[in-house]
C-alpha cells in the first residue's frame, strides 16, 4: 500500500514530460434541473455536459528543457497521467487535449516551473484505477 | 578502487577549481597545495599554507520527477596557514576566500562542468555554517579560515 506521489509522471504519447512533479484532473458535470411535481418536494438533477480540466506542473531544465510544446493554443495527443511511472496503465489518458493556459515562471532563489492548464476536447477521456 | 561517488566527485571538482587559481604563499613563496580530506584539518608535519577541501555527508533527497532527484552536499574549504599566534588580519587569506567563493559559485559553469555520469550541478551557494571542526582542539599555532558551501546536484533515480 502506498499513497505516495513520489513516482508520478505525465507523458505525451510515450514521451515523458521531463520534470513533472504535479498533475491534477478535475471532472465536473453540469447539474441540470429535472425536479417535477411528481418528485414529492425532493430535487432531481440530470447530468449535463462533462468538463475535464487537467493541470500539469513541471520543472524546466534551463539548459536542456523544453516548454514550447505546451504553449497556450496547442493541442496534445494522448496526454497520459500516471500515478507511478512504472505502472502499465495510466490513471488517465486524454486522447485530444487543448492547452488553454501555460505559465513559465522562474525565480533567482528558486526554480523554473511551467504550469499548464489543459482541457479535454470531446469524448476522449479514458480513466483507469491504479495498477 | 570503487566507482566514483557524487560526493567524491564534488570534492575533486572543487579541488581542481582551486588548483587552477594557482595560489602562492608562505615564506619563501611557493605554490599552495589543495587537498581533499575527510576533515578540514592538516595532519601534523604538513607544510602550510594549505587549502583543504572537505565534503560532508549529504542532505535529504528530494524527488524532482519520476526520473531525477535533488541532493545537497555540504562542502567546506579550509585555508590553513601558519602564524596562529599573531593577532593581525591577513589580507591574502581574505583575497583567497573571495577567489574560492567564486570557484564554487561557478558562474562560468566550469568548476562542476564534468561532475559524474548521472549527476549534474543544479546550483551551489555560499552558506553560513560553523567550521567543520572544533577550533579549540586544533593546534593554536595555525590559522583555520573556513568557508561553507551547499552544492545541490540533480541525480538520476535508479530504477529497477
Amino acid at each position: 500500500v502506498s499513497i505516495s506521489g513520489k513516482f508520478l509522471t505525465a507523458t505525451i504519447g510515450t514521451t515523458p514530460i521531463d520534470g513533472t512533479h504535479e498533475w491534477s484532473v478535475q471532472e465536473t458535470v453540469d447539474a441540470l434541473e429535472a425536479t417535477d411535481g411528481a418528485s414529492g418536494g425532493r430535487a432531481k438533477k440530470d447530468f449535463g455536459v462533462t468538463d475535464t480540466k487537467i493541470r500539469v506542473t513541471f520543472y524546466l531544465d534551463v539548459t536542456t528543457g523544453a516548454y514550447t510544446f505546451i504553449r497556450a493554443g496547442t493541442s496534445l495527443t494522448n496526454l497520459a497521467l500516471y500515478a507511478d511511472a512504472n505502472s502499465a496503465t495510466p490513471l488517465y489518458v486524454i486522447g485530444d487535449a487543448s492547452v488553454f493556459s501555460a505559465t513559465v515562471r522562474g525565480q533567482i532563489r528558486d526554480r523554473f516551473i511551467v504550469d499548464a492548464e489543459i482541457e479535454a476536447y470531446g469524448d476522449c477521456v479514458v480513466a483507469s484505477d491504479p495498477n | 578502487m570503487p566507482a566514483l561517488s557524487v560526493s567524491e566527485a564534488i570534492g575533486l571538482c572543487v579541488k581542481a577549481g582551486i588548483d587552477a587559481l594557482a595560489l602562492t604563499g608562505g615564506t619563501p613563496p611557493a605554490a599552495v597545495p589543495c587537498v581533499v580530506r575527510k576533515l578540514g584539518v592538516v595532519p601534523s608535519g604538513k607544510t602550510v599554507p594549505e587549502v583543504v577541501v572537505y565534503v560532508g555527508e549529504e542532505g535529504a533527497a528530494e524527488p524532482l520527477d519520476a526520473r531525477r532527484k535533488l541532493k545537497k552536499y555540504s562542502v567546506y574549504v579550509v585555508i590553513v596557514t601558519g602564524g596562529g599566534h599573531k593577532t593581525g588580519t591577513d589580507p591574502t587569506i581574505r583575497l583567497w576566500r573571495k577567489l574560492v567563493e567564486e570557484v564554487v559559485d561557478d558562474k562560468a559553469k566550469t568548476t562542476f562542468a564534468t561532475l559524474i555520469t548521472g549527476a549534474k550541478l543544479n546550483r551551489s551557494d555560499s552558506v553560513e555554517s560553523p567550521p567543520p571542526f572544533n577550533q579549540a582542539a586544533l593546534a593554536a599555532d595555525l590559522n583555520y579560515s573556513s568557508q561553507a558551501f551547499s552544492v545541490e546536484v540533480i541525480q538520476e533515480r535508479v530504477t529497477t
